[in-house]
């Protein structure tokens, strides 16, 4: 009977249901024990199971896509340094090696090996965000950093259990080198006791399976995703197509620009990001390293491909990145990377500009591409307790071909995370927010308007220290297809006392009770040309707050009459004679 | 004493009637009449006192679950409503709490708030998080704004104003602006309807609150008007979210509370039916055409969630308009009897689409085209063609079994029961994940629960899945087809009332604690009063409780009992051990700090007296093939009526058929039937 075969498609799809059930399970106990609120607020991780060649059999869905398919570099590491008959049952490895895992050194990998009747099965893994890694600055986010000594210690696959034993003198080495061992600890325990979960799991699957049915149906999911994105690659135009984008600065070297060129070629059914045009890494702590460069890649073909599919190694198969060391998203040794995760949103929006070109129908205008972080940092006068406070914000998206973007979501490199409630934030920090809301007008204006940014205002209440990074003012998210782009994200700090200035990054700025902080972040692009929308939506656009009278008329070329109508006249008029000139300018 | 009970879901209407003084329990299902939901309420309920011999005014009780109120709002046919807020905050809808539950999806799009932007108002006030007032309220401003929502037509409004979770007075103060413009416009503030931090869930509550305010209103007016007219003398009382029944005035007045009605009677059930075959943990399984539910019962008590989605997006977490009321906990997926299977590049996936009833799995000869799960069930010889609805619906066992090959067997190069199998196999799969959501990793040791199965496909898939997780027994209750209306029958009135106070348990907090549980006592007197039998109130408190420092709680029953210096620790106690029993850890020496606080008034009823289910007198017994890959495919099994089996049970295979549902007993498992008529199936130990 065919079920009996090692590689029948039943048994196949149950496995490969069990082991992404299983990647869940490890994000649901780890988000539920963890004590940091990054882990358990914002979910800042992921959790997956690797097989024992250190290929990815699954991610959890949940957690940061931004850890896509890197996973694997973390615990190459390990075997190259410990071989593939280094480990035993027990053994816990921790690493945030930049030169490894190519990110800032918070995102602490913890994995385990598993077994299944003394043979290693695979490497269950997790990494989370630490609330802080030691270095010059707590919380550890620093604008300022050029190189990764300033910005913490770094834990080279260290082994800190062995055999089930704990290594006590690398957990006191530990212990002393972060600023909240508390926290950290609890968060490393949550680590652990997802990783060993995960351990019993995969031997039981083993067990009820066998290890040859287990790993045909890790083949053959393989295989599987494989053919979707193969399928998928071919909705796009063959050809090679390039484009390029620029950050601002890389906080030190201040105002000069950054770039960012992708060029994708798509072929045969298969995708090649070239990132050789690649601005060369930076002084400034925004560098990334191999693994993260990569990783870009690996999500923009997801997104373009195979969105519902769980992330596993053959997605990735059709992918080829040629990717020189040195970039800045494969910056060597001692590279700073506090800010890592900025340029990967703009690189990722680079390859799908490029794509657009393939696929115009398919690929939505540019989203605000940014972190817009604060970090505030203190001792709250109210408790006497210290406090940090890192909290990004949220943006618009780029217009669709055929609708509007939406307004204030999260990052494309942002995953199943939660803001914190104003009502929450303010117990837990010296703040009072005097507002959160929509910003008007920074959209941008298309036949289909891209999503609007936010503005949040922050009232200290008690004494801190700010830093910020706002970025994307030289190149805003850009529209497609004839739409203008987004407006950009800034800061502006007005202190008691002095005037309000405008910022893009503020490195250790010290704020005292009573001082303003406002964070506005940009918005989405807009598709297709404004003097095309529908005059309706415009003017549904002005009852609702999101564009303004004074936007609709030179944006859209749409009058509205006092009532709030559309002065159908007026607007035909208007859009003629601005058509006119467009034509008689060109 | 004579109850009668009617659950109206959108395709059945389902009426039980139970006879305290014999024990009878008889059961009417008719389809349901959308138009006029009173129609098929009255013409069963007329049938069931037509079968007793009995007249309307002999009823003690009449107990109702609907779903009106959800329907109203995933169909968007609620109220026009304004929200009023705090200025600055008029986008905490909009920005809501950003869960990207699809991540890799460029076209994701956000829960669509019930009110448009144009129709939030801000007004000027601000309170700190403890409750003092920062700002006062500005008058001119809550007249600007009552005015706008009044000349744009609104018809309900709600109130959510910054941290009034603390404070209510602001928010008190406009509705009672609103009440001297506006007497006529129903107002829900978010510090009655759900004082609880967390500004978007607890506005988004509020809104749901006076967004189908309006249509329950008028829906259970005109049906307790019906039910008057014909002579019923007793008010309907409704079954909340939380399990609990209420007075009509209260769902009227806080309809959000009855979104999870029918849901919450079927859990209900379930736990009855636990108690009554010695089952105090059960897992709740309700599988029907389009979905499967999962729910608990810990120690005899149905679990309690403190919020839930409504309208989520293929059942993702944070795709659906959160909920802050308590709620039995439910996990919904999308696996369903009609769910639809399909090959995607060389593998089996099934659901969450689903062919629905219209035009429903391929064998029910209505134009569906794509295999489900029960075209797959009907092919393994698991349903009997000619008995489908108790016979009243043939089914076509070769079109099923054709569609099949086609869509699945042939491309994989399976035989019929092979591909039909790894259909039936791989639905298990995902049903087997959510089980062990609800189990294994909420702290539920599967050895300890019994599984029971109720639905129209629940019973079908339910030994196979308590083998894969580990439970040792399967009930599938009597009556199971009506299960919720049996359920409602067994409910008693209940009220929970909570706030959010952040303390920490440490004797400085023993003031406070005792002050916010007197006014949680006066809030639930309150609404006690609209109770129409109020008298023998039963109190319990329980709260929402963390280590500090962390940002989930959990739920913990709390002491009862004078709160006074000794509190924070016995209160400290029962944390531990329920954080122990979730989490597998304690931290003794960790300082515990309480988020939520709540206090439930439940007035226990009067005891029901015996249950006797009308047992079918269908004495079938025969035989036929069905697949069971541990005995090497498709063998001969035996098929018998529920009534046909009595105590001295059958060891499987076997299938036990009623006229609304199927269950398959497998290889080895033992069934019976115990004197109530529920049938419980032991797991064969050494299978699992």
């Amino acid at each position: 009977m065919s079920l009996e075969r090692p590689n029948d498609p039943v048994t196949a799809e149950v496995v490969r249901h069990a082991l992404i059930a299983l990647a869940e399970e490890m994000t649901i106990n780890l988000a539920r024990t963890a004590h940091s609120t990054i882990v358990y607020e914002v979910q800042d991780f992921a959790t997956g199971i690797l097989d024992a060649q250190a290929r990815l059999v699954a991610q959890a869905p949940g957690g940061l896509p931004l850890f896509v398919g890197d996973l694997d570099a973390a615990v190459k590491d390990g075997l190259a340094l410990f071989g593939a008959d280094g480990f035993q049952p027990g053994d816990v490895v921790l690493t945030n090696h930049t030169g490894t895992c190519g990110q800032h050194l918070n995102n602490i990998v913890v994995y385990t090996p598993a077994f299944h009747e003394g043979r290693l099965i695979g490497f269950p893994v997790t990494r989370a965000h630490w609330p802080d890694v030691g270095g010059k600055l707590a919380g550890g986010f620093l604008t300022d950093a050029v190189s990764s000594f300033e910005e913490g210690i770094q834990f080279r696959s260290l082994k800190i259990y062995k055999a089930g034993q704990p290594d006590a003198e690398l957990l006191r080495l530990i212990r002393h080198n972060v600023r909240l061992p508390e926290i950290s600890f609890g968060d490393l325990r949550a680590q652990i006791a997802a990783c060993r979960l995960a351990e019993r799991r995969l031997a039981e699957l083993h067990r009820k399976y066998g290890g040859a049915r287990v790993e045909a149906a890790v083949a053959a999911s393989w295989d599987h995703a494989e053919r979707i994105v193969r399928q998928a690659l071919g909705n796009y135009r063959e050809g090679s197509y390039q484009a390029e984008s620029f950050l601002d600065d890389d906080g030190v070297d201040l105002g000069r620009p950054i770039r960012i060129h992708a060029r994708v070629t798509i072929a045969d059914r298969a995708m090649t990001v070239d990132f050789t045009g690649m601005n060369a890494q930076v002084r400034g702590p925004i560098n990334s390293g191999m693994a993260a460069g990569i990783s870009a890649a690996r999500l923009a073909l997801k997104y373009l491909c195979a969105p519902e599919l769980p992330p596993n190694e053959g997605c990735f198969r059709p992918l080829q990145v040629i990717l020189p060391p040195g970039t800045l998203i494969s910056a060597e040794e001692p590279a700073a990377m506090s800010w890592w995760q900025t340029p990967i949103l703009t690189v990722i929006d680079t390859v799908l500009k490029a794509v657009s070109e393939a696929a115009p129908e398919r690929i939505p205008a540019a989203h605000y591409s940014d972190i817009s972080c604060m970090l505030l940092t203190g001792r709250d006068a109210r408790s006497g307790r210290a406090f940090t406070n890192i909290e990004p914000t949220a943006g618009g998206w780029g217009a669709r071909p055929h609708g509007d973007g939406p307004s204030a979501t999260y990052t494309i490199g942002h995953g199943d995370t939660f803001n914190i409630p104003v009502e929450v934030l303010e117990t837990r920090f010296p703040l009072h927010v005097e507002r959160y809301g929509l910003r008007r007008d920074s959209g941008g204006p298309g036949r289909w308007r891209g999503g609007l940014g936010l503005e949040r205002i922050y009232r200290m209440a008690g004494n801190g220290l700010f830093n910020g990074l706002s970025e994307r003012s030289v190149c805003p998210p850009w529209g497609l297809a004839g739409g203008a782009a987004g407006r950009s994200g800034e800061i502006v700090l007005a202190r008691v006392g002095h005037r309000p200035r405008r910022y893009h990054k503020v490195t250790g700025l010290g704020l005292k009770a009573g001082d303003l902080f406002t964070f506005r972040t940009g918005g989405g692009g807009g598709y297709g040309d404004p003097l095309e929308r529908e005059p309706e939506r415009v003017r549904l656009d002005v009852a609702q707050g999101h564009v303004s009278r004074r936007q609709a008329r030179q944006a859209y070329g749409v009058v509205l009459r006092r009532n709030g109508e559309v002065d159908a006249e007026a607007t035909a008029a208007l859009r003629a004679a601005r058509q006119a000139a467009l034509a008689g300018g060109g | 004493m004579i109850r009668i009970s009617f659950d109206i879901g959108g395709t059945f209407t389902d009426c039980v009637l139970h006879d305290g003084a014999g024990g009878r329990v008889l059961a009417h299902k008719l389809p349901s009449t959308p138009a006029d939901p009173a129609q098929a309420v009255l013409t069963g309920l007329d049938a069931l006192l037509g079968q007793a011999g009995l007249a309307p005014a002999n009823v003690a009780a009449v107990l109702h679950a609907t779903t009106v109120a959800t329907n109203a709002v995933i169909e968007r046919k609620g109220a026009p409503t304004a929200l009023i807020t705090t200025a600055g905050f008029r986008d905490v809808l909009i920005i809501g709490r950003q869960k990207r539950y699809e991540t890799y999806d460029l076209y994701l799009d956000k829960p669509e708030p019930l009110v448009q932007r144009r129709h939030i108002l801000e007004v000027a006030e601000r309170l700190a998080a403890d409750g003092t007032v920062v700002e006062s309220l500005d008058p001119a401003s809550v007249d600007a704004a009552i005015e706008r929502a009044l000349a744009s037509g609104r018809q309900s409004v709600a109130i959510a104003l910054l941290h009034a979770y603390a404070n209510p007075t602001h928010e008190q103060m406009v509705a009672a602006r609103l009440a001297e413009r506006a007497p006529n416009v129903p107002v829900s503030l978010s510090s009655d309807i759900s004082p609880k931090f967390r500004e978007y869930e607890r506005t988004n509550t509020t809104v749901v609150n006076a967004y189908v305010r309006p249509v329950v209103d008028r829906y259970l007016g005109q049906l307790q008007d019906a039910l008057k007219q014909r002579g019923f003398q007793r008010e309907m009382m409704v079954m909340q979210s939380n399990g609990g029944l209420v007075s009509p005035a209260l769902a009227r007045r806080y309809p959000v509370r009855i979104l999870e009605s029918g849901p919450a009677a079927g859990v209900l059930m379930a736990s009855l039916v636990g108690e009554a075959v010695g089952a105090r943990h059960v897992i709740t399984f309700d599988m029907g055409g389009t979905t499967a539910k999962l729910g608990a019962v810990d120690d005899g008590q149905p679990a309690i969630a403190p919020a839930f989605e409504v309208d989520p997006v293929r059942y993702r977490k944070g795709s659906g308009l959160p909920v802050s009321v308590p709620a039995v906990e439910l996990l919904e997926i999308g696996a369903g009897g009609g769910s639809i299977a399909s090959l995607d590049m060389g593998m089996i996936g099934v659901g969450p689409q689903s062919a629905g009833a219209e035009p429903g799995p391929i064998c029910y000869g209505k134009g569906g085209r794509q295999p489900t799960v029960t075209d797959a069930n009907l092919v393994l010889g698991y349903i009997d063609p000619g008995y489908f609805n108790g016979g009243t619906m043939p089914l076509d066992a070769a079109a099923a079994a054709a569609g099949i090959r086609q869509h699945i067997g042939q491309p994989l190069g399976l035989s019929d029961g092979e591909a039909a199998w790894g259909i039936h196999l791989v639905a298990t799969g995902n049903m087997e994940h959510a089980m062990r959501l609800v189990s294994v990793e909420r702290g539920r040791d599967p050895r300890r629960y019994a599984l029971v199965a109720f639905g129209g496909a629940g019973p079908l898939h339910a030994a196979r899945l308590a083998r894969a997780i580990g439970i040792p027994r399967v009930v599938v209750p009597a009556a199971a087809g009506v299960g919720s209306a049996v359920g409602l029958l067994q409910a008693e009135p209940r009220i929970d009332v909570s706030a959010t106070r952040l303390m920490r348990l440490e004797a400085a907090s023993v003031p406070a604690m005792a002050e916010l549980y007197s006014e949680l006592e006066r809030r639930a007197r309150a609404e006690l009063a609209l109770l129409s039998d109020a008298g023998g109130v039963r109190w319990s408190r329980y709260g929402y409780l963390r280590y500090a420092g962390q940002g989930f709680e959990v739920h913990v029953d709390l002491p009862d009992g004078a709160i006074d210096e000794s509190y924070p620790a016995r209160a400290a106690a029962a944390f531990h051990d329920a954080y122990q029993r979730k989490h597998r850890y304690r931290d003794e020496a960790g300082a515990v700090e309480a988020v939520d606080w709540a206090l439930v008034a439940s007035l226990p009823r009067p005891p029901t007296g015996e249950w006797r289910f009308a047992a079918s007198a269908d004495q079938r017994q025969g035989r036929r093939n069905a697949w069971f890959p541990e005995a090497g495919g498709f063998v001969e099994t035996a098929v018998m009526a529920r009534a046909s089996i009595g105590s001295q049970g059958i060891v499987g295979p076997a299938i036990v058929e009623d006229p609304d549902c199927t269950t398959v007993v497998l290889p080895g498992d033992l069934a019976r039937i115990d004197a109530s008529g529920h049938l419980l199936i032991d797991i064969a130990r050494d299978r699992t």
